[in-house]
């Protein structure tokens, strides 16, 4: 049989590792409900304020493996006023998702440009997590909202190509293409997000137009009255695990 | 028949779940590849002077009406394969070159 005092040091371990354990998830919850609100704060300076981007594109032979692509995003300012309207805690996975809320009569955007927001709204949600394997469909999901930053980017500007081809008999064989794209980019609009089934991520971003046109108190020519993009990002690199076989 | 039908299933439904845990970036970098080679292709069909065989260089500023890319080529390089032939010691094809840059405030940023 079990001694008394057995009894009382194990009745003691286990509430010792229980309360420690809540302890550790106070802490978790507080860091990652910290980063998200972070995060959404950056996604609210992204879409009111602006950010620059720069991407580049080289493949050579048209081979997959010899593809280089590189996104890069910066944004720099600081917004007064925002609010956070949700927060949700999923313990269990310890991801945190929060939605934010700005509201500005105006403000200066990335290219100087005095903009009068007309105390519209905007609203951005963000994730994040202090255990770095939940991270995956959270890194794929920044992945994805940069590649529609950089696919608005091309399509709103423009991109400078350049490529080396072979003709034989008139057939046309690409050798190297290359592509480029530096931009600014501000008022894009997040309308959709999610993680497929493969656990792949994709956002979905648009600009509208006519409303920037009105905010900017300057004609924008376009023939789109709202350019629509979806961005892609993926959890797993199998790329780089292709590339070196 | 019972155990082999079960065999089956079982190794179609592994087989799907293989696929499913390889989903990654390698599908997304194929088809931006694929993507590339057409834009390339369209861009280099716009030069109306398009050797038959040899080697074609440009660049453009691409921007989009209606949804679809128009090129502003200004620079572009043409090196024809078929070009003079030099009756020297050694019979040899060299190829003629043509090099243009087309002036333009679009030019690269």
């Amino acid at each position: 049989m079990i001694s008394k005092t057995t009894k009382v040091l194990l009745i003691t371990i286990t509430v010792m590792s229980i309360l420690a354990a809540s302890v550790w998830a106070g802490n978790k919850r507080i860091m990652s409900t910290r980063a998200a609100k972070v995060l959404a704060e950056r996604a609210l300076v992204e879409s009111v304020y602006g950010l620059k981007v720069r991407a580049t594109e080289e493949v050579q032979d048209m081979i997959a493996a010899s593809f280089i692509g590189r996104t890069e995003s910066k944004t720099s300012a600081r917004i007064s006023g925002v609010k956070f309207e949700e927060v949700i805690y999923d313990a269990q996975k310890d991801i945190a998702k929060v939605t934010a809320t700005v509201q500005l009569a105006n403000i200066e955007n990335i290219d100087g440009q005095v903009m009068d927001l007309q105390n519209k709204v905007f609203r951005r949600v963000a994730f994040a997590t202090s255990t770095p394997s939940q991270a995956g469909p959270l890194q794929a999901l920044r992945a994805a909202e940069v590649d529609a930053y950089k696919q608005l980017a091309k399509r709103v500007v423009g991109f400078t190509l350049e490529s080396q081809t072979t003709v034989e008999n008139y057939i046309l064989k690409s050798d190297t293409v290359k592509t480029k794209v530096l931009a600014t980019m501000y008022l894009a609009q997040l309308t959709d997000y999610g993680w497929d089934d493969a656990g792949d991520a994709y956002v979905k971003m648009s600009l509208d137009i006519a409303a920037i046109s009105e905010i900017l108190g300057e004609e924008i020519v376009s023939d789109e009255k709202v350019i629509e993009v979806e961005g892609a990002g993926a959890q797993v690199d199998d790329f780089k695990k292709a590339q070196a076989q | 028949m019972k155990t082999v039908s079960i065999f089956i299933l079982l190794a179609v439904f592994m087989s799907g779940s293989y696929t499913f845990s390889w989903a990654g970036n390698k599908q997304m970098v194929e088809k931006t590849v694929e993507e590339l080679d057409e834009l390339n292709k369209e861009a280099v069909q716009q030069i109306p002077d398009l050797p038959e065989n040899g080697k074609v260089d440009i660049k453009a500023r691409v921007t989009y009406e209606k949804k679809k890319p128009v090129f502003n080529i200004y620079y572009k390089k043409t090196a024809e394969k078929d070009g003079s032939i030099n009756f020297n010691d050694q019979q040899q094809k060299t190829p003629s070159q043509n090099e243009e840059t087309i002036k333009n405030d679009q030019q690269d940023n």
